[in-house]
């Protein structure tokens, strides 16, 4: 490789996709037909479509699971479920909604998009992209593996201690929870440093800090929280492990242990984990919203700034989990005035989105449907957790059935609204075609009528007195009807859910030709063909405003966006590196080709923590040897990356 | 492409130092404050495994005291923010459309975002002073 090769200058051209150019890219950039390309890709959109729908599976396990014990509470007295079995399915649909879908789904939608939103051609490391999407599946697939063997975890989600100290419950189902739950933090961990760096260095010339789509600021904020956050739980579960499998003394009771350790190393990552699990779905819904409303939304700054407050406040929070803990009174006061100050950032977002609908042209689709849909649960969750963040009123509601009521108003109706708006909104550009909004519109009056019959009477049985995690409960405490009520309103929702799945199934094959802008939208992964080629754009865009296929008909001054014509890169596959703040041009970067190694490296480390049930010693070593082998061959430096020393002239 | 303007015309009047600076001081002051007081609000009501209802002579002040400097850094850090944004006004002038948000500038945006910071985190720390007077400390 020659000096002129690393530091030339790029060549600028108007190219289009049915160009000789776009051949050229396609063949350099294009997976390998058949299985071996399959396990091998490191194309960012099939990545991304396999983590939603990875995350879906688990999403139907976990509401599997709610709906068969949803059954059980439908009356009182019932006996469908013995408490044992009772506890493990709470447990798994717990965890497996929160830690294997929640997240996960968003992560697809950020894998499959960042890159074309920002106008590059692919994750800053794809390898790496790979590598933790067969980490995460790995994770998950451990998990009901021991499922499967009767090993399952049955101290719910947050999963205390001493009851989950060996002691007091023994067996492997909490230790497939805690290996499980660690090998997910190493992929959400090397997923959030990818998001940072992608975000940061791999804009499209022109797109400032100022500029940048505000979808990519929910990615940024919870990639970067999570990167402080992560630690925290991988610590604890790993010291829970060694306290069931080694014998060491953290969290078991015994002597000077400390129990309540496990609650702060939980909760310090389990509340920013609840804002990455609703941030970048807030984000999605500024990003829908203002192209259904078409108009740019309202408050950008704002909003941009309230999703980092959000965060940055959210690492403040983590204590009025534990406000019934006996901590003292002042101690509790400082995180329960953070916990109600932390409203004013989501009022932000509230009244921005009020503002672009008001001001805007709403087009009512099934999209703007599932944003509208989510306003109204926004409110209703956020003031249940207003409720919750005051400590007089936390002591009264806490371990009672108001707190799942507004657990389940966050997680579902933050989240999956805002997926499901996500789907119909992108589900044209993964596919090149359009879901149907007749059944669209069925899937969303069952799901928002089903949610909110079903979630909503949870706060008034708990405000009744009903305790949270019982597998049955007397007659005549006035519970009977409000159960019910819930059980059938669960059962209308997941039929709701099942119509988009007939949908998707139905549009896939046979759903309207969607072409590259079905809803005339403005940020850039509308130019690209829908669905997009493997190299995303022919040309890199260069951007001059927040809207760049807006700025004909929003009169913006002469200086506009650059979308057909720019730098084209095809000496191999190529990116453009941009400066962090001002996205200045900088650097070509040489990006890696497919490679089995992530899917190998992933397996081989998954072997480790399988080996840490025993533990089986003999099978760590040798993972651990294997992986570390892999991970030299992958990382090897090479000259076609230019990751060798510069040749001098 | 060459001819595209830069997104921060301004950029040499306020130096990116000073404008984040101003931006993540308060927060990294605002995290330290929270956790020093929570440290020496919890530990001295239960030093060992007796609860105690008096705080050592010391303690209130020393909240107090962390409370007022992370307070003064707020205010500072949202001073240099409107200094800053006083100082890249014109950055603005450079979208002339009235309808599109072009952002006004990136050094423009990150000055009103050390503004917004420093006065919502002002008014974060304002909370937990109230919280010295009105909440006994090892109730």
């Amino acid at each position: 490789m020659t000096v002129t090769e690393y530091e030339r200058a790029p060549e600028i051209v108007a190219e289009g996709y049915d160009s000789a150019t776009a051949a050229g890219l396609k063949a350099l950039w294009e997976t390998e037909p058949g299985i071996k390309g399959w396990f091998s890709t490191v194309d960012h959109k099939e990545i991304g479509i396999r983590y939603i729908v990875t995350a879906f599976a688990f999403l139907v396990a976990g509401g599997i699971e709610a709906l068969i014990f949803r059954l059980q509470l439908a009356g009182p007295e019932l006996h469908l479920l013995g408490p044992e079995q009772y506890n493990q399915l709470f447990t798994m649909h717990g965890v497996t909604m929160i830690l294997w879908y929640a997240f996960p789904v968003l992560t697809g939608f950020s894998v499959f998009l960042q890159p074309l939103l920002l106008g590059t051609r692919d994750m800053a490391f794809p390898r790496l992209n790979a590598f933790t999407y067969w980490v995460f599946l790995f994770s998950g697939i451990f998990l009901y593996v021991g499922f499967a063997l009767g090993s399952v975890p049955n101290a719910g989600w947050f999963n205390y201690t001493p009851l989950a100290s060996r002691p007091f419950n023994s067996g492997f189902g909490i230790d497939f929870y805690a290996l499980a739950n660690i090998l997910l933090g190493i992929s959400t961990t090397l997923g959030s440093i990818n998001f940072v760096v992608t975000i940061l260095r791999e804009r499209a010339p022109g797109m400032s800090i100022n500029r940048l789509p505000i979808m990519s600021w929910g990615t940024l904020t919870i990639s970067v929280g999570l990167i402080f956050s992560m630690p925290s739980v991988s610590l604890a579960f790993f010291f829970l492990w060694m306290d069931r499998r080694i014998g060491t003394h953290f969290f078991d009771g015994s002597g000077e242990t400390q129990p309540l350790l496990w609650q702060h190393l939980f909760w310090i990552w389990g509340h920013p984990w609840v804002y990455a699990i609703v941030l970048p779905a807030i984000s999605m819904i500024s990003q829908i919203l203002p192209v259904s409303c078409r108009r740019p939304l309202v408050g950008y700054t704002a909003l941009a700034l309230a999703t980092v407050m959000t965060m940055v406040l959210g690492f403040g929070v983590w204590v009025h989990h534990m406000f019934a803990t006996g901590l003292s009174s002042m101690a509790l006061a400082f995180f329960g005035a953070v916990s109600i100050l932390i409203v004013i950032p989501s009022a932000v977002s509230f009244f921005g989105w009020i503002a672009t609908i008001w001001t805007g042209r709403p087009v009512l689709n099934t999209s703007f449907l599932f944003c509208a849909g989510f306003i109204i649960v926004f409110v209703i969750g956020g003031v249940s957790g207003f409720m919750t963040g005051s400590v007089p009123v936390d002591w009264q509601l806490t371990d009672t059935y108001f707190v799942v009521g507004h657990i389940h108003y966050v997680l579902i109706g933050w989240n999956l609204f805002a997926v499901m708006a996500g789907i119909y909104h992108w589900f044209p550009k993964m596919t090149g075609r359009l879901l149907d909004e007749r059944i669209g519109r069925w899937n969303f009056w069952l799901m928002f009528i089903g949610f909110n019959v079903g979630f909503f009477p949870m706060h008034i049985s708990g405000l009744l007195g009903m305790p949270r995690r019982v597998y049955t409960y007397p007659e005549g405490m006035g519970w009977d009807t409000l159960n019910l009520i819930t059980t059938v309103g669960s059962y209308v929702f997941a039929i709701g859910f099942l119509l988009l799945i007939v949908n998707v199934v139905v549009s896939r094959r046979r759903g309207a030709i969607a072409g590259p802008n079905p809803w005339d939208a403005d940020s850039l992964e509308w130019s690209t063909p829908s669905p997009p080629p493997p190299y995303n754009f022919v040309v890199i865009p260069a951007v001059a405003s927040r809207s760049p296929l807006w700025e004909e008909r929003l009169q913006a001054p002469e200086n506009r966006s650059s979308i057909g014509e720019g730098m084209v890169l095809d000496h191999g596959k190529e990116i453009a590196a941009t400066s962090a703040i001002d996205a200045q041009p900088e650097v070509i970067l040489k990006m890696p080709e497919d490679s089995i190694l992530p899917l190998l490296t992933a397996l081989a480390l998954t072997g480790v923590f399988a080996g840490g049930l025993g533990p089986m010693w003999w099978l760590v070593a040798a993972s651990a040897v294997i992986a570390l082998a892999l991970t030299c061959v992958w990382l090897w430096p090479r000259d076609r990356l230019a990751q060798t020393a510069r040749p001098h002239p | 492409m060459s001819d595209h303007v830069h997104p921060a015309p301004r950029r040499h009047e306020v130096g990116l130092w000073i404008l984040l600076a101003a931006l993540f001081a308060v927060p990294t002051i605002w995290g330290l404050r929270l956790v020093l007081n929570f440290a020496l609000a919890s530990y001295f009501c239960f030093p060992g495994t007796v609860r105690h209802y008096a705080l050592p002579g010391w303690t209130w002040p020393t909240l107090l005291g962390v409370d007022l400097v992370a307070l003064a850094v707020a205010v500072l850090a949202a001073l240099a923010s409107w200094r800053n944004w006083q100082r890249t006004r014109d950055e603005a002038a450079a979208s002339d459309a009235p309808v599109i948000e072009l952002g006004e500038g990136r050094t423009r945006f990150l000055a009103l975002w050390g503004l917004m910071t420093g006065v919502g985190f002002a008014v974060a720390i304002g909370f937990d002073l109230l919280a010295l007077w009105i909440v006994p400390v090892c109730a």
